[in-house]
């Protein structure tokens, strides 16, 4: 993989994340919702490139993500916001394991392919990120107050950001497979799309 | 070397676990950690966040602050009733409490002594969570942004900067966000009413575009009320921003005869403001 082409990518997906989410937010109870356009980057690293370095790139996305994604907690009288390492570099660390594991079953040339990736990729890495933070939460364990945290909320409200981004990662999927061919992946099935027909 | 490195997958492992690590240390520690590196990471990707938000906001006409130049002209409108009818409601209180002018004078001529910079900021980003609503600036401690100063839009309340600054971005923390406690006076929007006001502490919590306070039955709020900020732990310069309009005044479902629940909800749609003050007192600048 060429990882030049990969900064660039990761670059737009992170401004993708931030910049559209006021285009495409989805008015929820606990929330708008935004697709996560990091999460199909990653579901379609790890559909083409090889294992190793798919692994390599998630955790690079993962840091990326937790650096970008401030939690907030409170401090004496004030609530104060920062970036805690680690729930969504692990998040994605554990996805890029299962996402490499699950390829095998998945036609990767068909866009739905980042679609089903993403959403099975973002089961873990949700579920890592709440397991983190609520144990930073939890009084028996760290007891760092989190601000308004519920495990509840937040696991609802991650599941339905899931289901966004599975449905947004079919266009987004289809354009990533059409550029495919920069990226320059090692494997020697990867290196053109299959001959349909 | 590097195809070693980056196919070496116990040194996988091994970051992994450093992460792990740092995952579970205490907070004062972590945002030691992480503070520089989130903003060096904040910093470039802010321009382009930014022209694919205007550009998000300019074909979602509905989340946009200001809607159209007609809009902007009725926002302006209503953001100048408003300024009146705080003007109004001071003057009333000089009227009917004579024994007070004095205070309000002295408290007047504070207010002139303690100047602030308004400094105006882009809205890069604005990451949306349960826990934690926050907006991402493009001004950071460069132009003089510091921890705790309020930002506005207009006359309304946005929030405050809610960790210390990076040189060129900065988080503001939106009234929104869960755990937020506000003590505010509500007042009749309209400027001919007879003078009213309730005193009461507005939440944030449950519906994130919503703060809601329980206010005894005594007191006479009303929809379409205006909600100002009178809160003590606020800095001087964000008292009599406007928090927000009443939205619904409900029966508290625990105790509905002698309590009602108040609604209000911010003016400017918070998230999707594109353009901010930072309210920088003179003290504290650069």
């Amino acid at each position: 993989m060429r990882w030049l082409v990969f900064a660039v990518f990761a670059y737009l997906a992170l401004a993708l994340n931030d910049g559209a989410a006021a285009l495409l937010y989805v008015p929820t109870r606990l929330g708008p919702i935004t697709p996560d356009f990091v999460l199909m980057l990653a579901a379609f690293i790890a559909l083409w490139a090889s294992p190793s370095v798919a692994m390599w790139a998630c955790l690079v996305l993962g840091l990326l993500v937790d650096l970008m994604k401030p939690v907030s907690a409170v401090r004496g009288n004030d609530v104060v916001t920062f970036a805690v390492l680690g729930p969504a570099t692990l998040g994605y660390l554990f996805a890029g394991y299962v996402m490499v594991r699950l390829r095998a079953v998945l036609n990767r040339a068909s866009p739905l392919a980042v679609s089903v990736m993403s959403f099975a990729a973002g089961i873990f890495v949700h579920l890592t990120i709440v397991a983190m933070l609520a144990l930073r939460n939890a009084p028996w364990f760290l007891n760092q107050h989190l601000a308004g945290w519920d495990d509840a909320d937040q696991l609802i409200f991650r599941f339905l950001s899931m289901l966004y981004t599975a449905a947004a990662a079919i266009p987004v999927g289809w354009v990533l497979t059409r550029l495919q061919p920069f990226w320059g992946f090692e494997s020697p099935r990867s290196g053109f799309l299959p001959r349909r027909g | 070397m590097m195809r070693w490195l980056f196919q070496s997958r116990r040194l996988l492992a091994l970051l992994a676990l450093v992460v792990l690590v740092l995952a579970l240390l205490p907070n004062r520690i972590v945002d030691r950690i992480t503070h520089g590196p989130s903003h060096a990471v904040q910093m470039p990707v802010g321009p382009t966040s930014r022209g694919i938000r205007r550009v998000g906001l300019w074909l979602r006409p509905e989340s946009r602050e200001n809607g159209s130049a007609r809009e902007g002209d009725e926002t302006l409108k209503s953001e100048r009733d408003m300024a009146v009818l705080r003007y109004r409601r001071l003057e009333d209180e000089l009227r009917e409490a004579r024994e007070r002018i004095e205070q309000l004078s002295q408290v007047r001529e504070q207010m002139k002594n303690s100047t602030v910079d308004l400094l105006d900021a882009r809205v890069t980003a604005w990451v949306s969570e349960p826990s934690a609503a926050t907006l991402r600036i493009s001004r950071g401690s460069k132009a003089g942004v510091g921890y705790n100063m309020v930002v506005a839009s207009g006359i309304n309340l946005v929030g405050r900067i809610a960790d210390d600054p990076g040189a060129f971005t900065a988080n503001v923390r939106l009234i929104t966000s869960a755990n937020t406690a506000l003590a505010v006076r509500i007042v009749p929007a309209e400027l001919d009413a007879p003078p009213r006001e309730a005193v009461a502490t507005l939440y944030a919590g449950g519906n994130p575009n919503e703060l809601t306070a329980v206010v005894p039955a005594t007191q006479v709020v009303r929809e379409g009320d205006v909600a100002y900020l009178s809160d003590d732990g606020w800095p001087e310069e964000a008292r009599a921003l406007v928090v927000g309009r009443v939205a619904g005044v409900l029966p508290e479902p625990t105790d509905p005869l002698l309590r009602r629940r108040v609604v209000v909800r911010p003016v400017p749609t918070l998230p999707a403001l594109s353009r901010v003050i930072v309210i920088v007192p003179h003290t504290l600048e650069h």
